[in-house]
C-alpha cells in the first residue's frame, strides 16, 4: 500500500481548516502574554500509516504546511517545521517500535499500541515540530529563552487537544 | 526506471528532506519581513567584516591615489574658503542645510547590472537609509540599508535607480538612469524635444528629490539622440566621477527632510 488513504486526506483537510479557522483565533494568554499557540494540525502527519514511504510523508508534510502557511501569511514557516517533523517520524517510530515490530497495515493510534505508546509518540514529534516552528519564527538564536518558553507552553496546550481527540474519537486508523 | 524509483523511495527521503527544507527557508527569507531583515542583517555583518579586512590589504596599494585625490579635494576646499573670505555675504547654504558624513568605500562593484557599494559607516555613525552619496566630484549612489557599522548603497551604476537631473544651462529636467552599457555613460530621458540641448552641457542634480542637494554635478552631455516616435530626447551623459576607483565619499542628508516628506505626503 503505497498510496495515501482517503481517510488521511480528509483528515488533513478537516484538521487544516480547524487549525486556521478555530485554533488560530484562540489566544489563551491574551494579547500581552502571547506564548500559547495552539498548533494541533501536525497530528495528521503523525497519524499517517506507518508503512507509507518517507518521501511521501515528507511531500504530504510540505503541502499541508504550505496550505496552513497560506492562512497564517507566513510562507515557509509551517511547511519548514512540518517537514522537519515528517523527517523525524521514521526515527521516532523505530525508537518506539514494539518487540514484535510493526505489521504491514498498522496505523500509529492508541487503539493499536496503547495510550502510553501514543503519548510518547505524539509528544516527541509535537515537541520537534514546535521547537522547529518557534526557532524558524524567531530566526535567530538571540531569543532562545522566548523560543523555549513558547515551545513549552504551546506544547502543553496543543498536546491536551491532541490527546483528547485520540481518547474521544479513538480512531482505528 | 522501476529500480530508480525504488532507489529514490528507499534512500531519497534524506535528500527530499534537504530539498524541501531548503525551499521552506528560501520562502521564509524571501517572503517574510522579519526573517528577511534578520537574514540580511546577519549576512551583512559577516560580509562587511570580510570586505573590511580585504580592503585593509587593498588600501595599501591605493594609498598613493587616495592621497592624490584627498590633496586635490583639500586644495579645492581651500580655494572655496578663500573665496568665501573675500566675499562674506555669500553663505554656504550647502553646509547649513545638510549633514555630511565622510565614509570609505570598502566594496564597489561595477561589472554587474545592479551594482552596489559597501560603506564602512553605519547606524552608529548616524548613517541612515536613502541618504545620498557624493564623491569628490559628483554623485555616487544612494544608501540602501544600514547595519550597525556597515551600510550598503545602490551605485548609480544600477539599472533599478532613477535620479532626477537637469541640464544646468537651460533648467530642463529629466530622469537619469543607467542602461548597463558602459560604466562612464548614463542616459537622461524625459527632456522634451523642443528643449535646447547641446553637446558639452553640464547635467546636475535637481532640488526635486529629497536625497541629493541641488546642483551637484553629474556629468556632461556627450550625445543627443532623437529617437523617431518619441516625444523626448535620449541624452547620453558622460559621468564626471570615475566609478571604478572610488575610495572616499560623503553621505549627505537634508536636515529638514522629514518635514518636507510629511508635507508632501499630505498632498496626496
Amino acid at each position: 500500500m503505497k498510496r495515501l488513504p482517503l481517510k488521511n486526506i480528509i483528515r488533513i483537510i478537516v484538521a487544516g481548516l480547524l487549525q486556521v479557522l478555530v485554533f488560530k483565533q484562540i489566544q489563551l494568554g491574551g494579547a500581552d502574554f502571547n506564548y500559547f499557540h495552539l498548533l494541533v494540525y501536525p497530528v495528521v502527519i503523525m497519524l499517517l500509516p506507518i508503512n507509507l514511504p518517507s518521501v511521501i510523508v515528507l511531500l504530504v508534510s510540505f503541502v499541508t504546511g504550505l496550505g496552513v502557511d497560506a492562512f497564517y501569511d507566513t510562507p515557509g514557516l509551517h511547511a519548514g517545521a512540518l517537514v522537519m517533523m515528517g523527517f523525524s517520524r521514521p526515527a521516532v517510530l523505530r525508537f518506539l517500535a514494539p518487540d514484535s515490530g510493526y505489521t504491514k497495515t498498522m496505523h500509529p493510534v492508541a487503539n493499536n499500541f496503547g495510550l502510553l505508546w501514543y503519548i510518547q509518540y505524539t509528544s516527541i514529534l509535537l515537541f520537534i515540530f514546535l521547537l522547529t516552528y518557534f526557532s524558524l519564527e524567531a530566526f535567530t538564536p538571540v531569543y532562545i529563552s522566548s523560543i523555549l518558553i513558547k515551545t513549552f507552553l504551546s506544547f502543553i496546550a496543543s498536546f491536551v487537544i491532541i490527546l483528547l481527540h485520540q481518547i474521544i474519537m479513538n480512531p482505528k486508523s | 526506471m522501476q529500480n530508480l524509483l525504488q532507489f529514490i523511495l528507499r534512500y531519497g527521503s534524506f535528500f527530499t528532506f534537504l530539498i524541501l527544507e531548503a525551499i521552506c527557508i528560501f520562502m521564509l527569507v524571501n517572503y517574510n519581513e522579519s526573517q528577511r531583515e534578520i537574514y540580511l542583517y546577519s549576512s551583512q555583518l559577516t560580509t562587511g567584516k570580510i570586505y573590511d579586512s580585504f580592503n585593509e590589504i587593498q588600501s595599501y596599494a591605493h594609498l598613493r591615489e587616495v592621497n592624490d585625490s584627498l590633496a586635490g579635494e583639500n586644495a579645492k576646499l581651500k580655494a572655496q574658503l578663500l573665496s568665501l573670505k573675500k566675499d562674506s555675504t555669500v553663505t554656504d547654504t550647502f553646509e547649513a542645510d545638510f549633514d555630511i558624513i565622510a565614509c570609505e568605500v570598502i566594496n564597489n562593484s561595477i561589472l554587474g547590472r545592479n551594482n552596489m557599494i559597501t560603506l564602512d559607516k553605519g547606524l552608529d555613525h548616524n548613517l541612515e537609509k536613502s541618504m545620498g552619496i557624493i564623491g569628490p566630484s559628483g554623485i555616487v549612489g544612494i544608501v540602501k540599508r544600514c547595519g550597525k557599522n556597515y551600510s550598503t548603497a545602490y551605485s548609480i551604476l544600477n539599472t533599478d535607480l532613477r535620479i532626477s537631473a537637469r541640464i544646468s544651462r537651460t533648467n530642463y529636467f529629466g530622469t537619469l538612469s543607467w542602461p548597463a552599457k558602459d560604466i562612464k555613460t548614463m542616459v537622461l530621458r524625459a527632456i522634451p524635444k523642443h528643449a535646447d540641448v547641446r553637446i558639452g552641457d553640464t547635467v546636475t542634480t535637481t532640488s526635486f528629490s529629497n536625497i541629493f542637494p541641488a546642483d551637484i554635478p553629474i556629468g556632461v552631455v556627450e550625445n543627443v539622440d532623437q529617437k523617431p516616435g518619441r516625444a523626448d530626447f535620449s541624452i547620453d551623459v558622460k559621468l564626471i566621477n570615475d566609478m571604478s576607483n572610488l575610495s572616499f565619499v560623503y553621505a549627505v542628508k537634508k536636515k529638514d527632510k522629514a518635514d518636507r516628506e510629511s508635507i508632501e505626503a499630505n498632498n496626496e
